[in-house]
């Protein structure tokens, strides 16, 4: 993840070897497929690496079958079942969804027997209302991938549902690394807590009072939401949404998480504070005021109409 | 407002423009009375001297031939040989001709004679490269002519290429291209430098008269009867002479 | 006010159409069909007609077979050095008169030219021969095809080429699976226009090969050598050429082109292009 303009397409390019780097070595595995100083250099196509391009650059002419057939024959067929394209074989890219494209770009570059898989912007060329599904489907797929998987986004969405480490890079370089909930928790720069943005708290959801909706989260308790959605979803809330209070509020409409605070983390004037799963953000002097330590015991409370719903792969 | 009205007041708009542009050209190429003559290549060089006012276009006689049965806006005909003048006049398309100039026909080789030619007998010999004027140029015809008159035909096996016009002849033997050429005597004085002309025996050497008329529908009648009588006068004469003409008798 | 501009514009397009289509009608209405083929059989069309189908076609193989990879080069590299004026020097046969093109090469490839001495010394004489009218049409046609070609490939994504590396494919794979087939309809309107405009070819020719029925006379050529004897001959040849030029039309217009895809929103692929490649 990154701001734009930060170098993350630029590394993913030079990974596959679209782009030189002028030093460096790039090696997967035991393989060295660069090296400046050795003046090792191998050209994209003999470098083991699946690039899912961010507009998926289908060969327009092709049939979805031979756009995926044009990666390796051999494992085609079983890759357009497993990104379950296979009824789409006759189809040419134009012809077909954005989701379906994306699958068609993912099967295309599994088939070449990759050994990283390159994500650039995987969702990017989605609309919002197709991309939280398409998302889910990406999830799903890469936890049955034997490979290591990079994806270049810059939608903190991605990363959390994704799950996996996030690595965020400003200026060309990598600034912080780590899960999702550390980085959100315990950002290094002010680029990292920008960027992470929203607390992820995952759960089930089922209607709930007042026509709101109620989700039992993973991590024990419940919260209310504004938003509808059944079965696997993430609650999504701001950290500058969070408020902290001692003891409880007595409006039912406000979600409360009780717990001690595992950590401060100071971004310029404010503070990030961790209270089990969930990071605040607040002002420096309230955090002050409130003399909060780690360890001492704290009440989070946030609105139900503050949060948002994304589905989540079940 | 209709697109009827409107497309009425278009058509009067571009078709009074191209009248315009039209008027605007007129005087600059068909100077206020001055003819339009339409002659032989071969008197590139010599016409503009007897008249420098006049416009000409000179091509083949042939080809000028055709734009006159095609209705050419010109006032003077003046060609290369008697046929073409000749066959107008029988189809009522030009005046009278009359002859004016008499040219010979010479054979040309490039400086360097690469051939090794020195006569007519040796353009026979295997490989060496001929260039003709087209059939229906007269000056090919007076070639062919020469040749048969010579029991030469088997030299046109050597021929390379049929040009349109004389011009074309030349430049391929002043170019070294070509080893010999037939053009007429006149045609040599431009290329000099880098030609040797052969004469032909006399027995041989066709009669080129160049013939002149005034188009029956010319625009400037007037203007083309004083070019013609400028050609036929003594100093046209004399014009010709010293640009390697021979004139008629009289 | 809105009317009177369409107004125009209908009558302009009709005024176009009327001056462009009129005179090729007229070549038709001039000679009956009949007629037409009668002529067409005569020895002077028929040789011309082998002439410059044989000349033509060996020029266009030259055309493409040379110039299909280097427009390729100029394409995939936008930014080297003297890029430019190595496109303006293969565009510069465009805008020479053809005149100037037919003694230009009579002074590089003639036999007093600038190669002449090493030609003669491996034997080889070229003008007023079918060589050297295969060089005056790759010389004046050339860079139709070229200029066309580099548009066709400049509009290639170069992302496309860059997936089918990381795919595996070697440049050669790459070139013949993914970017011929996509620059394959503008390739062929530039190919169309660089043999309308060797079968037209006349000015050179004429200069650097000379004009012999059977060896050098061309269509062109014969068309004006003709002119004076026989009309309707030169009419029927200039009949055959019109023909032989709408059917190249048609066919380019009939090949398939590919326009890239907007990755979010789904259109279906327009297998038949409707305006041609060669306006790009």
């Amino acid at each position: 993840m990154g701001p734009s303009g930060a170098g993350k397409s630029s590394l993913l390019e030079a990974i596959a070897g679209l782009r030189s780097p002028r030093a460096g070595r790039i090696t997967v595995g035991d393989a060295c497929w660069f090296d400046a100083d050795a003046g090792v250099a191998l050209p994209p196509e003999r470098r083991a690496a699946g690039v899912v391009f961010q507009d998926y650059a289908l060969f327009p002419h092709m049939t979805v079958a031979r756009n995926v057939a044009f990666g390796g024959r051999d494992r085609a067929l079983e890759m357009m079942e497993l990104t379950g394209i296979a009824h789409l074989a006759g189809a040419r890219p134009g012809e077909i969804s954005g989701g379906e494209r994306q699958r068609t770009a993912l099967a295309r570059a599994l088939a070449s027997d990759p050994a990283v898989l390159l994500l650039d912007e995987p969702l990017a060329a989605l609309d919002p209302g197709t991309r939280s599904e398409v998302r889910v489907g990406l999830a799903r797929l890469i936890g049955r991938l034997a490979i290591p998987v990079l994806i270049v986004t810059h939608d903190m969405a991605d990363a959390a549902a994704l799950d996996c480490e996030v690595a965020v890079m400003d200026h060309g370089t990598i600034v912080q690394r780590g899960g999702h909930a550390e980085l959100l928790a315990r950002p290094a720069t002010a680029t990292v807590a920008r960027l992470m943005g929203a607390n992820l708290l995952p759960g089930t959801a089922r209607p709930g009072p007042a026509g709101l909706t109620e989700v039992v989260l993973d991590a024990g308790g419940t919260v209310l939401s504004g938003e509808a959605g059944t079965g696997r979803v993430g609650v999504v809330v701001d950290p500058w949404d969070l408020t902290l209070a001692h003891g409880r509020p007595g409006d039912s409409q406000l979600n409360h998480i009780t717990g001690t605070v595992a950590s401060l983390t100071p971004t310029g004037n404010r503070m990030r504070v961790q209270v089990g799963p969930v990071v605040a953000e607040v002002t420096a002097l309230s955090a002050e005021r409130m003399g909060l330590a780690t360890g001492a015991p704290v009440t989070v409370v946030f609105k139900a109409l503050a949060t948002r719903l994304v589905p989540l792969a079940g | 407002m209709s697109t009827l009205r409107w497309a009425r007041h278009v058509t009067v708009a571009t078709a009074a423009l191209v009248m315009l542009a039209t008027a605007a050209c007129g005087p600059l190429v068909g100077a206020v009375d001055e003819p339009t003559v339409l002659a032989a290549a071969s008197l590139t060089g010599v016409l503009p001297a007897i008249n420098a006012a006049a416009r000409f276009s000179f091509a083949g006689s042939d080809t000028l031939a055709f734009q006159i049965q095609q209705g050419a806006p010109a006032d003077v005909f003046a060609a290369a040989s008697p046929k073409y003048p000749q066959q107008l006049f029988a189809q009522g398309l030009v005046a009278q001709p009359r002859p004016f100039a008499i040219n010979s026909l010479v054979l040309i080789v490039p400086r360097a004679n690469p051939a090794r030619i020195t006569g007519l007998r040796d353009l026979s010999r295997d490989g060496v490269r001929i260039v003709l004027g087209d059939q229906g140029v007269p000056v090919g015809d007076y070639a062919r002519q020469a040749l048969a008159a010579l029991g030469l035909s088997g030299v046109l096996r050597n021929v390379v290429s049929l040009e349109p016009n004389v011009k074309g002849v030349a430049a391929k033997v002043a170019l070294g291209e070509a080893d010999a050429g037939f053009v007429y005597a006149t045609d040599v004085r431009p290329v000099r430098r880098k030609v040797r002309a052969l004469r032909l025996p006399a027995a041989a050497q066709p009669d080129v008269e160049y013939q002149v008329a005034v188009l029956a529908r010319a625009p400037h009648p007037a203007a083309a009867r004083a070019f013609v009588r400028r050609l036929l006068s003594p100093t046209g004469r004399r014009i010709l002479v010293d640009h390697g003409f021979r004139v008629p008798a009289g | 006010m809105r009317h009177g501009f369409t107004a125009i514009q209908a009558l302009a397009l009709s005024l176009a159409l009327a001056f462009l289509v009129l005179p090729v009608v007229a070549v038709f209405l001039q000679v009956s069909p009949a007629a037409m083929l009668t002529q067409l059989g005569s020895e002077t069309a028929t040789q011309a007609i082998v002439v410059s189908l044989r000349t033509n076609l060996v020029a266009d193989l030259i055309i493409i077979a040379v110039g299909t990879p280097a427009a390729w080069l100029l394409a995939r590299h936008r930014v080297f050095p003297g890029r430019r004026l190595a496109v303006t020097l293969l565009e510069l046969p465009l805008v020479l008169p053809p005149a100037v093109a037919g003694i230009a090469l009579l002074v590089a490839f003639g036999r007093n030219g600038l190669l002449g001495h090493q030609l003669n010394a491996l034997g080889l004489s070229i003008p007023f021969t079918e060589v050297a009218v295969v060089l005056a049409i790759t010389f004046v046609a050339g860079p139709f095809y070229l200029r066309q070609a580099i548009t066709a490939f400049e509009a290639v994504d170069p992302r496309l080429v860059q997936a089918a590396a990381t795919l595996g494919a070697g440049p050669w794979r790459t070139f013949r699976s993914v970017v011929l087939p996509l620059a394959l309809g503008g390739l062929a309107g530039g190919w169309a226009l660089a043999f309308a405009r060797g079968m037209g070819e006349f000015g050179a020719t004429l200069i650097f090969a000379g004009s012999l029925p059977g060896v050098t006379q061309t269509l062109p050529l014969a068309i004006y050598s003709e002119m004076n004897r026989d009309l309707d001959a030169a009419l029927a040849i200039g009949g055959l050429l019109i023909i032989i030029a709408t059917a190249v039309l048609l066919a380019v217009k009939m090949i398939p082109s590919w326009n890239p895809t907007p990755a979010s929103s789904p259109t279906s692929a327009r297998r038949f292009a409707t305006s041609s490649s060669t306006s790009r």
